[in-house]
């Protein structure tokens, strides 16, 4: 339990270091992480916003690409989406809601769609967010992701109109976004870590990294008996005893404060 | 095991070398900072600045007009007008400028001209924040004009001259951003109200300027 005290403390730490722009730090770096850059007390700019622009309408910025991937490549391969679980504002949001989303797992509609043959797909979709939305829509067409993403809804539309009421009209963008956000909202609240498991892109770039990360949760199979209470406990439903490096953990620990056989551990290495 | 090792070691040290390669070799540090951090995303927010053309005395930053514009002020009302690459609000105003002014500025450099408006010139400044050829004097303008404090893309500044309660004529400015109105038509007559305006106050208060 004190571990995972430890990791909230970590995630309200890295929540204020991100918004260290309400004094005024404004730096050059981008977040390794997803929050705005158009939140009004953001520090740093968003890595999604580098990738749009460096290829936006058929342009190629080099070092606009380079400069995002290098800082995800960074943490992803210290620590693999650790990041998610340990650093990420929406992963602290999302762990809030995720009590709620789990009380509603014993209605059998909730149990249907999180045992679905196709579950395991849609994981895919964030692929296609990162790819699809991200880069090649803003390579062919123009900004398309930052135009609707809920993220930006939430850290810096609904900010802005509070803080500034009588400054801003919505543009032709608002009201689809606003939809967007509202289902966002909606799925976290029925899907434990629900934008981490399908939609998000920072969660895709960093996924690959958890094959090769210096840090990772290891089973030792020996010793596990497969009571699957990690299986139950897992906020992104992992079937844990079976993994080795899973391109969807996010390091959180709870599988390892569940196990009653000391089972699983970080592993560096 | 040890070769798996090797290889995580390796990505470490390439990408941090890399990494701190960037940040000592290239300005990519402050063109994340100057171009995406601190230039507020009007895409991101989903929202439009409202459109307001009160004009007024007072700079964005208390800073006092830059002479170049003074200089021009002399010709007639400014003209300003604010770009930066990747920025899609501009890309729809951009040829309403153009057909408006009948400019033909290249859209990513910095660019001046006297231009005309009815028949009565207009110096026009085209200013591409990401040109790295555009001179600090009119980068600066970009703070000095943002009149609600917004510091979002595009921004147009007209600037026109009036007499103020000092007592004497001093330039007299108003800041449009974002992108607003449905069609080329209905901005182009936007900005003509506004020009018309503009050139009300400056031929009243030309005399007295010059003087």
């Amino acid at each position: 339990m004190k571990f995972q005290l430890k990791r909230l403390w970590s995630q309200i730490l890295i929540f204020f270091s991100v918004n260290l722009g309400a004094l005024g730090l404004r730096t050059g770096f981008c977040y390794p992480l997803f929050y705005c850059h158009a939140c009004p007390a953001a520090t740093s700019a968003c890595p999604l916003r580098s990738f749009e622009k460096s290829v936006y309408k058929g342009n190629f910025a080099l070092d606009q690409i380079l400069y995002p991937i290098l800082i995800l490549g960074f943490f992803g391969t210290l620590t693999g989406r650790a990041i998610c679980g340990w650093a990420c504002p929406i992963g602290l949001l999302q762990r809030a809601t995720g009590g709620p989303a789990r009380k509603l797992k014993k209605y059998s509609l909730v149990k249907k769609i999180g045992r679905h043959r196709l579950e395991p797909y849609l994981r895919y979709t964030k692929y296609f967010m990162l790819i699809g939305l991200v880069f090649v829509t803003s390579y062919f067409i123009g900004f398309m992701f930052t135009d609707v993403c809920p993220i930006g809804v939430l850290t810096g539309t609904i900010p802005i109109i509070i803080l500034e009421p009588y400054k801003f009209v919505p543009s032709s963008f608002f009201w689809p976004a606003i939809g967007i956000f509202i289902l966002f909202i909606v799925l976290i609240f029925i899907v434990e870590r629900g934008w981490c498991r399908y939609f998000c892109p920072i969660g895709a770039f960093l996924a690959p990294f958890n094959k090769v990360s210096v840090l990772h949760i290891d089973v030792d199979e020996e010793k596990c008996v497969h009571c699957n209470l990690c299986v139950i406990e897992c906020p992104m439903a992992i079937d844990v005893p079976n993994m080795y490096r899973d391109s969807e953990c996010i390091l959180c620990g709870k599988c390892i404060n569940v196990c009653p056989r000391d089972a699983i551990s970080y592993e560096r290495f | 095991m040890k070769k798996f090792f090797a290889v995580q070691m390796s990505l470490l040290i390439l990408v941090s070398v890399s990494f701190a390669g960037m940040l000592y070799y290239t300005d990519i540090y402050e063109k994340t900072q100057g171009g995406i951090v601190e230039v507020l995303c009007l895409s991101c927010i989903k929202l439009y600045p409202m459109t307001s053309t009160d004009f007024t005395f007072e700079t964005g930053t208390g800073a006092p007009h830059p002479d170049f514009i003074l200089d021009s002020l002399k010709e007639g009302p400014v003209f300003l007008h604010y770009s930066e690459d990747a920025c899609a609000a501009c890309d729809i105003m951009f040829p309403s400028l153009l057909e408006f002014l009948k400019v033909k500025p290249e859209k990513d450099k910095s660019y001046h001209t006297v231009t005309t408006f009815e028949d009565q010139p207009v110096p026009y400044y085209y200013i591409y924040l990401d040109d790295e050829a555009t001179s600090e004097e009119w980068l600066s303008t970009f703070a000095i004009y943002d009149k609600d404090h917004i510091h979002g893309l595009p921004m147009f500044s007209v600037v026109t001259i009036n007499y103020a309660h000092s007592g004497i004529i001093e330039p007299y400015y108003t800041t449009l951003y974002g992108a607003f109105k449905d069609n080329n038509k209905q901005r182009i007559d936007f900005f003509s109200e506004l020009m018309e305006e503009a050139f009300v106050l400056y031929n009243e208060n030309l005399p007295g300027f010059i003087k």
